[in-house]
């Protein structure tokens, strides 16, 4: 459904994405491990067009969505009024609106955004990502500032909508978490791709053992 | 995609857009409504003069930093800065985004224009003698109105979207405004020749002889067309053009936390 080949990219003399080569296949959960810097969130603003490649192609043959950052909402706007913005950019109704509030037990529709706490950001942020049907979702760091039950929820939801059909790319540090819910783990460093776990391995390996590893080297 | 109701959404669901409505209104309508009858009582104008400087007042006035570019530059540069744009090009296309701003400078200049309808009946309704008034007269306020102000806020737009920063924004707009006034005035008096085809000159062509903005310069623009005014619409054209070309090349900020 995505296809990147030879993606490179600079940010002036700093190379940070190398040669990355990907295929994302359909219905599974990929899980993007990396260090501060090593390029994962440049990958995925990659793939969502907002940053273009210098070298390399990316086909993409699916309805994507991301919820890599709680910025693109409005303060002075109500949770419910900034989810019918994005409702109505991707032509949903309100049912969809009302079927995300549920899922992330947002309970402070009437709040402006700009008044929520970090952790309620979060949780907009991964409603709106998560509203509609797509194909794939994106999701940068997607447990930051959630408690605990909101966590539960967040894995919940993801493993619902793989059962749907919905393909994930996860990039996070709570290898943990990743161990839990991902089919595939790739490891990314300086910008290249230097290891990939596919499913067959992934309940052999401790992810947090085999970071440690590469980040020796 | 319904650009119109896409922006109308995002503009009446902001709280504090209301607040400023309501403050814009208030302080336009109050302005001309002052400065109208002060002038009538100083006689610097007659009561033929009377409804027409209210007319030149309002176009001005609303073109000024805290009416008209503040909606504009505000309301688009809080969409880059907080990350909107970026997520609806992810969402949608550049032109989708471009498109619904084009709609929101009409949107506005249409919000300006009615304002002025309303402030111009309360100008003459409350005038200080009874106003005899041509039938055209809100025909051509209304054509010259709407016009001047949706080239203003084009212009505001492009710089918005040039410099992606509200506070450049006001900068640039500012030094831009000043800059010309002073290139245009120092000009005329060591040459004699009017830089008609700067940017703020043009786009006020429709309501004011040359661009220059002197109430003296207030005209019908039917009665005495002025033909440099072709140039708007091709001035405009080009300046939209480079914006949304631009506004493609650049690349938008990554979105992440």
């Amino acid at each position: 459904m995505v296809i990147l080949e030879n993606i490179s990219k600079r940010f002036g003399v700093k190379t940070v994405l190398n040669s990355v080569n990907l295929d994302i296949r359909t219905n599974e959960i990929i899980g993007l491990i990396g260090p501060n810097g090593s390029g994962k969130t440049t990958l995925l603003n990659v793939m969502m067009g907002l940053i273009r490649p210098d070298a390399g192609t990316i086909t993409i043959s699916c309805k994507l969505s991301a919820g890599v950052s709680r910025k693109g909402f409005f303060g002075g706007m109500t949770v419910t009024d900034n989810l019918k913005v994005y409702a109505h950019l991707k032509r949903l109704s309100d049912s969809d609106i009302d079927k995300v509030i549920q899922l992330f037990d947002i309970d402070f529709g009437k709040t402006n955004f700009g008044k929520l706490s970090a952790g309620m950001k979060q949780r907009v942020a991964l409603a709106q990502a998560f509203m509609g049907n797509p194909d794939l979702i994106l999701l940068d760091e997607p447990t930051n500032h959630l408690d605990i039950d909101s966590i539960f929820k967040l894995r919940s939801a993801i493993e619902e909508r793989k059962k749907e059909g919905t393909t994930f790319i996860i990039a996070s540090h709570v290898l943990t978490e990743l161990e839990k819910l991902c089919d595939r783990a790739l490891f990314l460093f300086k910008g290249e791709i230097v290891k990939r776990i596919e499913a067959s391995e992934l309940g052999f390996t401790n992810l947090e053992a085999e970071y440690l590893k590469l980040s020796v080297k | 995609m319904n650009y119109l109701r896409f922006e109308w959404l995002k503009l009446k669901s902001r709280r504090w857009a209301w607040l400023l409505a309501a403050t814009t209104a208030l302080a336009l309508a109050s302005v001309i409504k002052l400065l109208s009858n002060i002038s009538y009582l100083n006689e610097q104008v007659t009561e033929g003069q009377f409804m027409e400087q209210a007319a030149y007042g309002f176009i001005s006035y609303s073109c000024l930093y805290p009416f008209l570019p503040l909606w504009i530059i505000l309301f688009i540069g809080t969409e880059f800065v907080n990350g909107h744009v970026n997520l609806v090009v992810f969402n949608t296309s550049y032109k989708t985004y471009f498109y619904s701003k084009l709609v929101y400078c009409f949107l506005i200049s249409t919000a300006f224009c009615l304002l002025g309808i309303v402030t111009m009946v309360v100008v003459q309704v409350t005038a200080p003698f009874n106003v005899l008034l041509p039938k055209s007269f809100y025909g051509i306020f209304i054509f010259q109105s709407f016009f001047t102000f949706l080239s203003i806020a084009l212009l505001a737009m492009s710089i918005t979207f040039l410099a992606r920063n509200i506070a450049i924004s006001f900068v640039v707009y500012f030094i831009l405004v000043f800059a010309e006034g002073m290139v245009f005035m120092i000009v005329k008096k060591l040459n004699g020749m009017e830089l008609f085809y700067l940017p703020f000159h043009i786009t006020n062509i429709l309501y004011v002889k040359g661009g220059e903005k002197m109430s003296e310069n207030y005209y019908n623009f039917f009665q005495e067309p002025d033909l440099r005014a072709l140039a708007l619409p091709v001035f405009l054209l080009i300046t939209q053009g480079l914006t949304y070309w631009d506004f493609t090349k650049r690349e938008l900020k990554p979105l992440s936390d």
